[in-house]
């Protein structure tokens, strides 16, 4: 406790000092996955791989423990393995046109050498769990559940005849007329399948009342990364550069529902407004207020920093800003499994699509008072590339300059960090330093 | 317009297969209603039924994709492009509704793209979009979710004709189609048998014409192919399968052919797994066609995989396949996933297969193709010699 509090006193000496909110999130994050591999390897206690957007909810409240792929994913880039395991998929057949950041964790289960995957790989779980979105997903799960020796379980996706505007203000309260009553319904039959078979698989029963308590926490939780979303947006200069964002919202999503993700948004809070208050920045000088859209840049976070010295030009937003915030509050009176329904059910629309991924968008860009933005248009993930150019397009016609960056995600060895730094100088110097 | 005097009836579903719109507008200048739909999983039953004109959409290599490439990202399919295009500049005016399915990603995105361009291109007229929101997991859940829409579709279709869908049509216009695919099980003998007698771009044109024409009179057509098929000659050349992304056109199938290859099977969703099934023709029709189009009607999203994969083998098995041949679209994310499992299968069995990975649909690299076919065929040809 008297670290918490001399951390809130203390501000950071210079702005690469990372906040004592981000390095609690990132030792929390190590220890729940050693307590997670404890728990498996040792008491063979059973556990789940599930899609980034699915709902974990079910399992957590069944204390299950849900490892997302997109996180292990991260975590292997970001130990600079996913060369060698883009040379397996290689050697294995996958060839080099597929999509490969939702596949390096089933690569290592393939390669199955505990020594080289990171925290030593994951064990066999009870179940691999998706949604489909895409075509390709089902294809993942099915051969990785098969190599572990394990099931898969499939959440079919339907989709909304039409994208009403503005989802980003309805989706909390008013999810049942934006998402349709038929397409609500079918997906609680389908969560109420996914209950059964965890129960069944277990051997343990899904506590209703837990459960609830759980969805109200994501709200409260959701309440406190909005607060912190819009702190930000409204402090010039931005009290914090995005690499700590997103440490701390991501980790409150991975852990939402639980008491500790509310916890810690509220320590991020108070830290944050301890800067505000004593008017520290990110960068003093800043005189560029930037998004960063899509995906994020996992190998290489720095980037993000890279043009704060040079050109007084700050990433302030990104879609982890508050996403969290938006996309995950859902507000109920009396059915939280409804609520739970609602959660997922248009994630990648609204992350992805026209119209909504630009509305969102600009919204954004108004709040933060954002000068422009730069868009990661990723290569080898179609799913994640599709609405780049009609985002874009509409971007600018809102008066957003927009920079469009090519590159892969995950895979290091694509990117050229001198080029890609000096189309951004590029960038900044033409279409906003000129307005 | 009946067969032309003197013209056979392959070559009657040889012009049916080029000129795809043909019909369509001709019945649409007749008065009657025509319904467009993509892919095979739209009940183009229920249509028929409801007294219109179905036509299955396709987009074309060769056309041109000036509106697609201002909105679409570089990642679209091809196909998807140009059926965007062909939407967006009036080649499809003759359409009083196109019904989209969510049967894969690529039409779905294809379905909002229209929805959202139409507010940046109003000045152009663009035909009313359908969503179909079916499904096809392999689950009782999913089967219910269909059924509902189905019936959601059918009230649509009924709207557009102005009147009700009878039980009787719709046992008439499954019958009608059944016939048809029964038609197309026997008549591909002709190319999967040993000898096979036609080549694979004939089986392309005779399996894809029934999309842009009246049904009955394809059936009809076909009857005369399969009574004089004993007549033709038996085709020489190493027995290959094509199979991996749509193949709308002939191109490929075409310099396949003409490397020396006798195609006899193509395991795709313009191919030979569109007639293998048959809708029930006991029970409730609507339970038919629910059942039919969601386990049976061939997509990318079909699901698992290994029971796909099962059928693939089965096919190789009954068509004799002494090679296959994977060809992968450029922007191709999904099949390839399957591709290193069915390699393994054709290799335990001792089938020889090249794989053209990432080909352009607008601009294939055609001496790249030549010369893997060239060097494959030579391989497949001293093979299967030293077995014979
Ligand atoms: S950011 Fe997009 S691609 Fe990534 S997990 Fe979320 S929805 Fe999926
Ligand atoms: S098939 Fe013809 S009349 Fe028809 S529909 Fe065509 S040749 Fe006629």
């Amino acid at each position: 406790m008297s670290t918490d509090a001399e951390a809130r006193r203390r501000p950071p000496r210079d702005p690469s000092e990372r906040l004592a909110s981000t390095q609690r999130a990132n030792e929390h994050q190590r220890e729940w996955f050693q307590d997670f591999r404890r728990a498996v390897m040792e008491q063979s206690a059973p556990y789940v791989i599930a899609d980034a957007v699915s709902p974990h909810e079910i399992f957590h409240t069944m204390d299950i423990p849900v490892l997302s792929i997109a996180w292990y994913s991260a975590v292997i880039a970001a130990k600079q393995l996913s060369p060698y395991y883009f040379d397996l998929m290689d050697r294995l057949g996958y060839h080099d046109g597929l999509p490969r950041y939702g596949s390096l964790p089933f690569m290592t289960t393939l390669d199955n050498n505990p020594e080289r995957a990171p925290y030593g790989g994951l064990p066999k779980p009870m179940l691999i769990l998706d949604r489909l979105r895409g075509d390709y997903v089902q294809r993942i799960a099915e051969q990785w559940a098969r190599a572990f020796g394990t099931g898969s379980f499939v959440l079919d996706c339907t989709s909304p005849v039409m994208l009403q505007r503005d989802w980003f203000k309805r989706a909390q309260h008013d999810w049942e007329a934006l998402y349709g009553a038929d397409r609500l319904d079918f997906q609680v039959k389908q969560l109420e399948a996914l209950v059964r078979t965890a129960e069944t698989l277990s051997r343990r029963t899904f506590d209703m009342v837990e459960f609830t308590r759980q969805m109200h926490r994501v709200n409260r939780a959701g309440e406190l990364a909005a607060q912190a979303r819009d702190l930000i947006a409204r402090t010039v200069p931005a009290p914090v550069p995005l690499t700590e964002q997103l440490n701390n919202v991501m980790a409150a999503t991975w852990s939402r529902g639980s008491q500790w993700a509310i916890d810690h948004l509220q320590f991020y809070n108070d830290e944050l407004k301890g800067l505000v208050d004593r008017g520290v920045a990110a960068c003093p000088d800043e005189r560029v207020r930037l998004l960063w859209l899509n995906n994020g840049l996992w190998f290489n976070t720095k980037f993000y920093r890279a043009f704060e010295r040079s050109h007084g030009a700050v990433f302030v937003w990104t879609m982890y800003t508050n996403f969290f915030s938006d996309g995950y509050r859902k507000y109920f009176d009396h059915d939280p499994m409804r609520a739970l329904a609602a959660r997922h059910i248009n994630m990648n629309e609204q992350l992805h699509l026209p119209p909504w991924m630009a509305d969102w968008i600009i919204e954004q860009a108004r709040d933060f008072g954002a000068h422009g933005a730069v868009m990661l248009n990723p290569v080898g993930d179609r799913m994640s590339a599709f609405g780049v150019r009609l985002a874009s397009r509409a971007l600018e016609r809102a008066g957003i300059p927009v920079l469009e960056l090519t590159a892969s995600m995950v895979d290091a060895r694509l990117w050229d960090d001198a080029e890609m730094t000096e189309r951004v100088a590029d960038f900044i110097e033409q279409r906003i330093w000129r307005r | 317009m009946p067969s032309r005097p003197g013209e056979t009836a392959l070559a009657t579903l040889h012009r049916h297969y080029s000129d795809r719109e043909g019909e369509a507008r001709r019945r649409r200048e007749t008065g009657q209603k025509v319904v467009g739909y993509l892919s095979n999983n739209v009940p183009e039953e229920l249509i028929l039924a409801a007294g219109m004109f179905p036509v299955r959409l396709t987009g074309d290599p060769r056309d041109k994709t000036e509106i697609a490439d201002i909105y679409l990202d570089e990642v679209f399919d091809g196909g998807i492009k140009s059926i965007f295009n062909r939407l967006f500049t009036g080649h499809f005016d003759f359409v009083d509704l196109v019904v989209v399915p969510r049967t894969s990603e690529a039409f779905l995105q294809l379905y909002y793209f229209v929805t959202e361009v139409r507010r940046w291109e109003p000045e152009r007229r663009v035909p009313d979009l359908y969503l179909f929101d079916f499904l096809q997991t392999p689950f009782y859940l999913t089967n219910q979710w269909d059924r509902s829409r189905l019936a959601l579709l059918r009230s649509r279709l009924e709207h557009l004709a102005g009147d009700p869908i009878t039980e009787g049509a719709l046992r008439e216009a499954i019958a009608t189609v059944n016939k048809d695919r029964r038609l197309l099980q026997t008549a591909a003998a002709l190319w999967q048998g040993a000898p096979s007698r036609l080549s694979g771009v004939d089986a392309l044109a005779i399996i894809g014409s029934g999309w842009f024409m009246d049904r009955a009179e394809h059936a009809t057509l076909l009857e005369s192919i399969i009574e004089g098929g004993a007549a033709l000659q038996p085709r020489s050349g190493p027995r290959v399968m094509i199979k991996g992304s749509p193949q709308d056109n002939a191109d490929f199938y075409r310099l396949v052919e003409k490397s020396g290859a006798a195609i006899v099977a193509g395991d795709h969703v313009f191919g030979d797994p569109t007639f293998a099934a048959l809708v029930d023709e006991d029970g409730d029709p609507i339970d038919a066609l629910t059942g039919y189009y969601q386990l049976h009607s061939p997509s990318i999203r079909s699901y698992p995989q290994a029971r796909q994969d099962e059928r693939f083998m089965a096919l190789v098995g009954s068509a004799a396949v002494e090679g296959v041949v994977f060809y992968h679209d450029e922007y191709d994310d999904t099949l390839g996933w399957d591709y290193p499992d069915q390699k393994r299968l054709l290799d335990a069995r001792g089938i020889p297969s090249l794989f053209l990975k990432r080909q352009s649909y607008r601009r294939p690299d055609h001496v790249a193709q030549r010369r893997a076919l060239r060097e494959f065929l030579e391989a497949l040809t001293a093979q299967t010699v030293a077995a014979r």
